[in-house]
């Protein structure tokens, strides 16, 4: 055990003895009279606050307000993105990507297409065109449709907040705190 | 020392006029943390975190009991933290009961002192004590809470504070003389 430990320890148990002794108790009267050092105490003024002060923490309470919701609505966001990704890979299968890529192959398109179109060949043709152009990017799918549905959310959190509804109700106070009114 | 928010401020009261709680207590709490950790600017930085850290945790506050002990509690609980923050970094251990390095510059003054002179070594006498005494000094005084207050931000009995305070006050007969505490 260190010394502090012990001095602390030793300290304690001489301090709750002292507080038993009438003695003392008697003492500590006059000491509330010691005027001089409570004056002192109450009245210097040994660091003087920026004029601006109570500005300043208003300012930094926003703040921190600010950042508390930014990352309320990021957390919630992921969180229910990452639900829906799950929801929607169970829904749809595992494999639900490359079931999709498989579907979006040029001729199956243009099979899909054919009753809308007159020359099934020219549009079997064009979508195969298109999808040579479109082919690179088809990798990003994923990660676009993730970041689409965190936008939305996030939008729809934000005017959730802007509303102060669903989430951003306003807190329910303290039952003890409305007790008293300020006097 | 009277508060207006001494007991039974609403949470509703508290969040619409915070700045007026700010102008209220940023003085004394700033004459406090300075005493307490003896550096201006973590002094204002930790006067500052302890009215946010207040705003963020209003509906926490329990009306039955007096706004400045909660308030002081939680910057006596930051000063803490911080203290042994700066203490880790500087790798001397953080107590309470270690005395301020410095001794005071006025052991057994003239009583003809002049105020400013009166006022330096009371400050000198008082930066001495070892934190144990110093807090509840502080807190009884700069801060106006009572014993029993004073015992509940300190998380003791209002027996230890007491006697705390008598040793506090022993010191700085000791240091000061006992005569010209007296005059």
């Amino acid at each position: 055990m260190s010394g502090d430990e012990d001095r602390l320890r030793a300290s304690e148990r001489f301090d709750e003895a002292a507080s038993a002794d009438p003695e003392n108790a008697a003492e500590l009267d006059a000491w509330e009279d010691f005027s001089l050092i409570a004056g002192h105490l109450q009245h210097s003024e040994i660091v003087t606050l920026p004029p601006d002060f109570a500005e300043q923490v208003q300012r930094r309470i926003q703040d921190e307000r600010s950042k508390r919701d930014f990352v309320l609505v990021l957390q919630t966001a992921s969180l229910t993105g990452l639900i829906l990704t799950l929801v929607a890979a169970t829904a749809l299968g595992v494999n639900w990507w490359q079931r999709l890529l498989d579907f979006v192959e040029p001729g199956n398109l243009a099979r899909l297409s054919a009753p809308f179109t007159f020359d099934a060949a020219k549009a079997g043709l064009d979508i195969r065109t298109l999808y040579q152009h479109v082919e690179p990017f088809l990798h990003l799918l994923p990660g676009a449709f993730l970041t689409t549905t965190i936008a939305a959310l996030l939008l729809e959190l934000a005017i959730f907040r802007l509303l102060r509804i669903g989430p951003f109700q306003l807190k329910a106070a303290n039952p003890r705190t409305y007790s008293h009114s300020l006097p | 020392m009277n508060w207006p928010y001494e007991v039974g401020a609403s949470l509703s009261v508290l969040q619409g006029g915070f700045e007026t709680v700010v102008q209220q207590f940023q003085r004394p709490l700033a004459q406090y943390l300075y005493r307490f950790v003896l550096q201006r600017e973590v002094a204002i930085d930790l006067t500052q975190e302890t009215f946010v850290k207040a705003f963020q945790n209003l509906h926490r506050y329990d009306n039955t009991r007096p706004f400045s002990t909660w308030l002081f509690s939680i910057a006596s609980n930051l000063a803490k933290d911080r203290m042994r923050k700066i203490s880790r970094a500087s790798e001397v251990p953080y107590s309470e009961h270690d005395d301020y390095v410095e001794e005071p510059r006025f052991r057994r003054p003239d009583r003809q002192l002049e105020t400013a002179e009166l006022g330096q070594a009371l400050e000198a006498a008082i930066t001495a004590l070892p934190l144990l005494y110093r807090e509840p000094l502080l807190l009884r005084h700069t801060a106006g809470l009572n014993v029993e207050q004073t015992a509940e931000v300190l998380g003791t009995t209002a027996g230890v504070v007491k006697t705390r305070l008598f040793r506090a006050r022993a010191r700085l007969q000791e240091a000061l003389g006992k005569e010209w505490l007296s005059q």
